[in-house]
């Protein structure tokens, strides 16, 4: 076997690695003994455990004792210097290797885009109105959006680099501004998500035609079951994580919760979630959440209220909705902070 | 004598051409853009204008630390007293290989007859008499995203991947206002999507040059505000067919109360 083709073979397998994570389920078990990867955590999901430096490095040193810590071909073996694992732009991250029969060095840069999804070239609108002159195209341009919120795990590996995962990072981010979130994305070379992108990606898909396009007002189907949107019944905390979801489930960024028609989660419910709009500034702030009832107005496709951004007093939100004027408050009290997203132009 | 005099030139020959291509495989595996002066065509053979260097191809690539660089592959044709020979020159990223043709340089092939290159995707070849030398371009995005499954990585060869073998020496990133894709009025690229490289964010820009494919720069701002690039509102959507820039134009628009302009065949908000 050649080196061209053991080197082809080698990032296969490396990249394999870092895409897909913890394929074999080994978290949890014996067979994971990362000391900066708790074996059990509240809530743990595997899917942090992809395109994640901290897991890369486990494996490489050796804490997974079933993986070989060195990438073996037929005839070279590459060995990682996991004392120099550096992230660099973009929070991508930078290894070291050097093969050892051909003494050949060199360094991969891994990219950290494991949980986007594209956004179809087509003609959208923004605001909840079939009607709306707001109307906007995506052909010619590649829009990819975050699956999930940004965690904890995100914020604290942007300022502090520490490689360690521990039970609080699965949670999504919170207590950022949305200045910081608007930096926090830069540093990963996207944008924070603008909520026309986010509305593209969860009204349920439609055609335009003649200055119409129809707006679904919840993101799962055309039109909500009898009831579906009033009682509340357990099943449906999958499509919108409200209030009386609660007590069953622990929330986290990586739930699978609310799909929408372009594979992104927490669709409707779950966080309260920032925006930047280009359309309407101040319609900048998704209250559909934990918080609200399944009935609430909130709980709809497109309902949005305003919140400044600056800090997260009571006096930098405003729950009225901004497109009909009605006013609904949430339990201020209990709100423990804004989640937000990315999104990024290729 | 005669005959150790060939030998002793056929070992340099030889060795100059290991080296060159030892050198070269190290830079060029790295290799994230690749430009070739419109004068010459891929496959096929460069033979005028003759006794003249020419810069053929501008090639930039990283180093380990993932800093950029570039070299200029320049060559001279050959005529009836001059011998062809291919140099390569590494040259700061922002200079122009076409100013650069008088440079000296170690890296080069002398007695060159025959000279030509290939460039198929992720694929470079450099045709010399008879011999090839190939190079995977590990770094270079060649590939288009369009699939509802499909996912964010730069399509490199393995897409999301970046490598280089090249030594750490000082080069450069890019930086917030660089331009990092454009296409001419044909909307054939004139600069490939570099914006993986961006130190942080892409902002859009519409341009006059080709309807609906917008040039990129490295930029954090947000469209629509004023002096920022106009948000794109599309061709389709506005169903306009007029020229593209010209105030007030349809295919952009900008937050209130700002106005939508052409500076610089550019669409900005003021």
């Amino acid at each position: 076997m050649s080196f061209d083709q053991s080197f082809s073979e080698f990032l296969t397998q490396l990249n394999k690695r870092w895409r897909y994570g913890d394929i074999e389920a080994y978290w949890g078990t014996n067979n994971f003994q990362c000391a900066d990867i708790p074996n059990t955590l509240i809530g743990m999901n595997p899917e942090i455990l992809k395109c994640n430096p901290v897991y890369i490095n486990c494996w490489l040193s050796g804490g997974i004792p079933k993986l070989d810590s060195v990438i073996k071909t037929k005839n070279h073996e590459f060995h990682a210097d996991t004392k120099n694992l550096a992230i660099i732009n973009h929070g991508d991250l930078k290894i070291d290797f050097i093969e050892k029969n051909t003494k050949t060095e060199f360094s991969v840069r891994l990219e950290r885009n494991c949980h986007e999804a594209f956004l179809p070239e087509k003609v959208y609108s923004s605001g909840p109105d079939a009607n709306s002159l707001d109307v906007w195209d995506n052909y010619g341009r590649k829009i990819f959006v975050d699956k999930f919120y940004v965690s904890n795990f995100d914020v604290k590996f942007w300022k502090t680099k520490n490689f360690s995962i521990n039970s609080n990072d699965l949670k999504p981010a919170l207590n950022l501004t949305r200045p910081e979130q608007q930096k926090y994305c830069h540093s990963r070379g996207k944008k924070l998500l603008q909520n026309h992108i986010f509305e593209a990606s969860t009204f349920f898909p439609s055609v335009y035609k003649k200055g119409y396009l129809f707006k679904s007002k919840i993101p799962w189907a055309k039109s909500p079951k009898p009831n579906e949107l009033t009682i509340f019944s357990k099943k449906n905390c999958v499509k919108s994580f409200t209030k009386e979801c609660l007590a069953d489930q622990e929330l986290n960024s990586y739930s699978n919760l609310s799909t929408s028609w372009i594979g992104i989660y927490h669709s409707l419910g779950s966080e309260l979630e920032s925006f930047d709009n280009i359309f309407n500034h101040k319609a900048n702030l998704k209250v559909s959440s934990k918080y609200t009832s399944v009935s609430s107005l909130w709980n709809m496709n497109s309902r949005r209220a305003t919140w400044s951004g600056y800090t997260f007093d009571r006096d930098t939100f405003k729950f009225t909705e901004f497109y009909s004027g009605q006013v609904e408050d949430i339990g201020f009290e209990q709100l423990k902070g804004v989640a937000f997203r990315c999104m990024s132009i290729k | 004598m005669h005959v150790y005099k060939i030998i002793f030139l056929f070992f340099i020959s030889f060795n100059a051409y290991a080296d060159f291509m030892q050198i070269t495989h190290k830079r060029w595996s790295s290799a994230f853009d690749i430009k070739v002066d419109s004068h010459f065509t891929s496959g096929v053979p460069i033979k005028e204008p003759r006794g003249t260097y020419q810069s053929i191809i501008e090639i930039q690539y990283l180093d380990r630390d993932f800093n950029i660089h570039k070299d200029c592959i320049l060559y001279r044709v050959p005529n009836e007293k001059l011998q062809g020979e291919l140099k390569v020159v590494g040259v700061h990223p922002k200079e122009v290989c076409r100013e650069k043709i008088l440079e000296p340089s170690k890296i080069k092939i002398m007695n060159i007859f025959n000279f030509g290159f290939k460039l198929n995707g992720h694929q470079f070849d450099l045709l010399i008499d008879t011999k090839k030398i190939s190079y995977t371009l590990y770094n270079l995005e060649s590939g288009e995203t369009n699939a509802l499954y499909d996912s964010g990585e730069t399509k490199t060869v393995f897409p999301g991947i970046f490598i280089s073998f090249n030594k750490r020496i000082n080069g450069i990133d890019l930086v917030n206002g660089d331009n990092c894709f454009d296409v001419d009025e044909q909307c054939n690229p004139i600069q490939r999507n570099i914006c993986h490289l961006c130190p942080g964010s892409v902002t859009e820009v519409i341009a006059d040059k080709c309807p609906g494919k917008y040039r990129r720069y490295c930029r954090d701002s947000i469209c629509g505000d004023k002096g920022q690039a106009a948000c794109i509102r599309g061709l389709k959507a506005s169903g306009y067919n007029g020229p593209i820039c010209i105030p007030g134009s349809p295919v952009g628009f900008c937050q209130k109360p700002y106005k939508v302009f052409c500076e610089n065949g550019e669409l900005i908000c003021r």
